[in-house]
């Protein structure tokens, strides 16, 4: 199967929501603390469009070249780390390949692919964020050589 | 601890509906752990035909977990056989889910404890479980309930 990757298109935009749900629902199932709302769908919609319009985000696809369908997507922000050095930061907020993909490397080349274009955003850093009850997330960027960055604790209110 | 209000009892015809989403819930959370588990487009439709099935079959073992009269999770476990084995007859778990929100409050434990005691009374003296390999919290959760490795299936792709 040949895998292409791309920059989002609007026609892939509604595919993408699907995808992001999916990531959603997963995080909600490693991590209760990530209960999702009843619309993440058409909340991911408006996420993905702001997204794709905005100068300090990016969402790439992953596409089946044979079929054209939607894979996989990856969106990464740019985080300007004011007090530090390299200041731009590139930051996975979502990254996600539908279970039928998997084991075939979508990921990692989503991963590389995002981390070209960071850096042609002047980025000095890629980073990723996630669930601390996300195993998947922790095994993927473990295995990529990814390490802990920050720490991020919480209480309820 | 148990929260006194869960209740858990066995799944009759009117817990279809129910039965039907946390049995597709089951599946799209194993696929995430290997695509070999990957499950249908569309489920609804397999996924109520199995629901119904389970809860006339007498091989099958079908417990819902209940808080103020909302279902929350379910168990299913099968009666396997080997005539030849000394302890053949197994009591295999095959789907366990519990609704994120109601999480860590000791239903699922509740669940196959319960479920435990059903296998017991129908002969059973070894209970399993049955997931994807892959599938690290359905291990520790086991292995927190004192179950060990006791079958491998290894797998791969021929086409």
């Amino acid at each position: 199967m040949k895998i292409s990757i791309r920059m989002i298109e609007e026609k892939d935009f509604k595919e993408v929501a699907k995808l992001i749900a999916r990531l959603k629902s997963l995080n909600e199932e490693l991590d209760p603390h990530f209960k999702a709302i009843s619309n993440v769908e058409d909340v991911a919609l408006e996420y993905i469009k702001k997204s794709a319009e905005s100068d300090n985000a990016f969402i790439l696809v992953a596409e089946n070249g044979e079929t054209g369908e939607i894979i996989g997507v990856i969106r990464v922000e740019l985080v300007d780390r004011i007090f530090y050095e390299p200041r731009i930061k590139a930051l996975i907020t979502d990254i996600y390949v539908k279970p039928k993909y998997r084991r075939k490397r979508v990921g990692i080349l989503l991963l590389e692919k995002a981390a070209v274009e960071a850096k042609r955003r002047g980025a000095g850093i890629l980073s990723a964020v996630y669930p601390y009850g996300n195993v998947l997330a922790a095994e993927f960027y473990r295995k990529q050589g990814f390490s802990e960055l920050q720490r991020e604790v919480y209480k309820p209110l | 601890m148990y929260e006194p209000s869960i209740v858990v009892r066995k799944a009759g015809p009117d817990d279809v509906e129910d039965l039907l989403v946390m049995i597709e819930k089951f599946y799209r959370f194993n696929e995430e752990f290997d695509p070999a588990w990957s499950v249908k487009e569309e489920t609804r439709d397999v996924a109520k035909e199995m629901a119904s099935k389970y809860i006339e079959d007498p091989r099958s073992v079908v417990l819902v977990a209940q808080v103020d009269g909302k279902i929350i999770g379910f168990v299913r476990a099968e009666i396997r056989e080997n005539p030849i084995l000394e302890n053949g007859r197994l009591g295999i778990i095959v789907e366990l889910y519990v609704h994120p929100q109601y999480r860590r409050r000791g239903v699922a434990k509740r669940l196959v404890e319960e479920a435990s005691k059903e296998l017991a009374l129908r002969g059973v003296s070894v209970v399993g479980a049955e997931f994807p390999a892959a599938n690290s919290v359905a291990r520790a959760f086991y292995e927190n309930l004192g179950f060990r490795p006791y079958l491998s299936v290894y797998i791969k792709e021929v086409k």
